[in-house]
């Protein structure tokens, strides 16, 4: 991270008051002579600034509010509860590993049929085909920081 | 510039609530209706202002609001403390926004945030236009960004969180709160311009 990057970094706490004095004075001296910092600066105080007031009785609406709810209570596991967890996390890793093992649904392959071994799909099992992971793998890997951003602010937007 | 060594940033913060907190939470949590209640005075002014940045509209703020102290103080054994109660109520207070923003589709088309914000920012009239004209730029860009990035924003920069903090109220990761916070300046900057 350049300089420009790590003042741009402490703006917002520049900004609070929560820097201290020589971080402040560090981060000032840079702004004064950096344009583009200096801009950012002057926008974040002006977000900083720019803060909308509490309405009037909102407290006392909100107090009143709260004073009628009930706490739900903790989630506390009963041992009756645990046992059927534990059954249940059995019951999926059996099945898992069954699956592993024997497969479901998986056509008989021929093994003395050469073109079958190496192009039919099946044969190479659900994951490797259909696992998204294993599929968009390469896709992440070919893309630029500028269009993994895009594709995080498309994600998160 | 030689003096530009700062690793890590040195943060002088306020004395931490974090100790006030844990102890009105425990007195909250065994029914004390006057820990909750300074749990609300404590909290009301920062969790407005996340609903009221999400939604734009007072009414609507002030309804996500009450349900966000609601929803937070009914569920207040499920605090772990893993995150600090403020992040923790931040988070619970976008949800409450998001809901109530998904139930209600019609939109005022006055700002009644905005009017209500500018009325009081100065009392000189020659100041209070100039304040007037910048808070309501800066207000209008800011609504037209994308809500994780506007959230971003907002959380770092006018509730003072950071990147972890802002990424546990906005329920995603770090990474993805720091790519948000910095392209919301990116284009608040270039829309200002």
């Amino acid at each position: 991270m350049n300089d420009c990057g790590r003042i741009r970094e402490l703006l917002p706490e520049l900004v609070r008051g929560e820097l201290s004095v020589r971080a402040a004075i560090i981060a000032k001296t840079h702004a004064d002579s950096c344009a583009e910092c200096r801009d950012e600066l002057r926008l974040v105080r002006m977000l900083s600034d720019n803060l909308a007031p509490l309405p009037a009785g909102l407290e006392d609406r909100v107090i009143m509010a709260v004073r009628n709810v009930r706490p739900m209570p903790s989630r506390r596991w009963s041992p009756a509860h645990l046992a059927m967890a534990a059954t249940v996390a059995a019951a999926v890793i059996g099945g898992s590993i069954m699956y592993r093992v024997v497969g479901f649904n998986t056509p008989a392959v021929d093994l003395t049929n050469e073109t079958a071994t190496l192009n039919d799909q099946s044969a190479v099992g659900w994951a490797a085909t259909e696992d998204p992971m294993l599929h968009g793998a390469s896709f992440i890997q070919e893309r630029t920081v500028e269009e993994l951003e895009m594709i995080l602010a498309e994600i998160d937007g | 510039m030689s003096t530009l060594s700062i690793h890590p940033p040195v943060i002088t913060t306020s004395p931490s609530p974090l100790r006030d907190d844990a102890e009105l939470i425990e007195r909250a949590r065994a029914g004390e209706p006057e820990a909750r209640d300074e749990l609300v005075q404590r909290y009301l002014t920062d969790v407005y202002r996340v609903t009221s940045r999400i939604l734009g509209d007072r009414d609507l703020a002030q309804d996500a609001t009450q349900d966000a102290f609601m929803n937070a103080l009914g569920a207040l054994s499920r605090f772990r403390g893993e995150a600090s109660f403020r992040t923790w109520l931040l988070r619970i207070a976008v949800n409450s926004a998001r809901s109530v923003g998904r139930r209600q589709v019609r939109r005022r088309e006055v700002n009644i945030v905005l009017a209500d914000h500018v009325a009081s920012v100065a009392q000189d009239p020659a100041k209070r236009a100039e304040n007037i004209t910048e808070a309501a730029r800066v207000e209008e860009v800011l609504r037209t960004l994308p809500t994780k990035q506007r959230m971003a924003v907002t959380l770092r920069v006018q509730q003072g969180l950071s990147y972890a903090e802002v990424a546990e109220a906005l329920d995603c990761s770090e990474g993805a709160a720091r790519v948000n916070y910095h392209l919301g300046i990116k284009r608040l900057k270039r829309l200002l311009r």
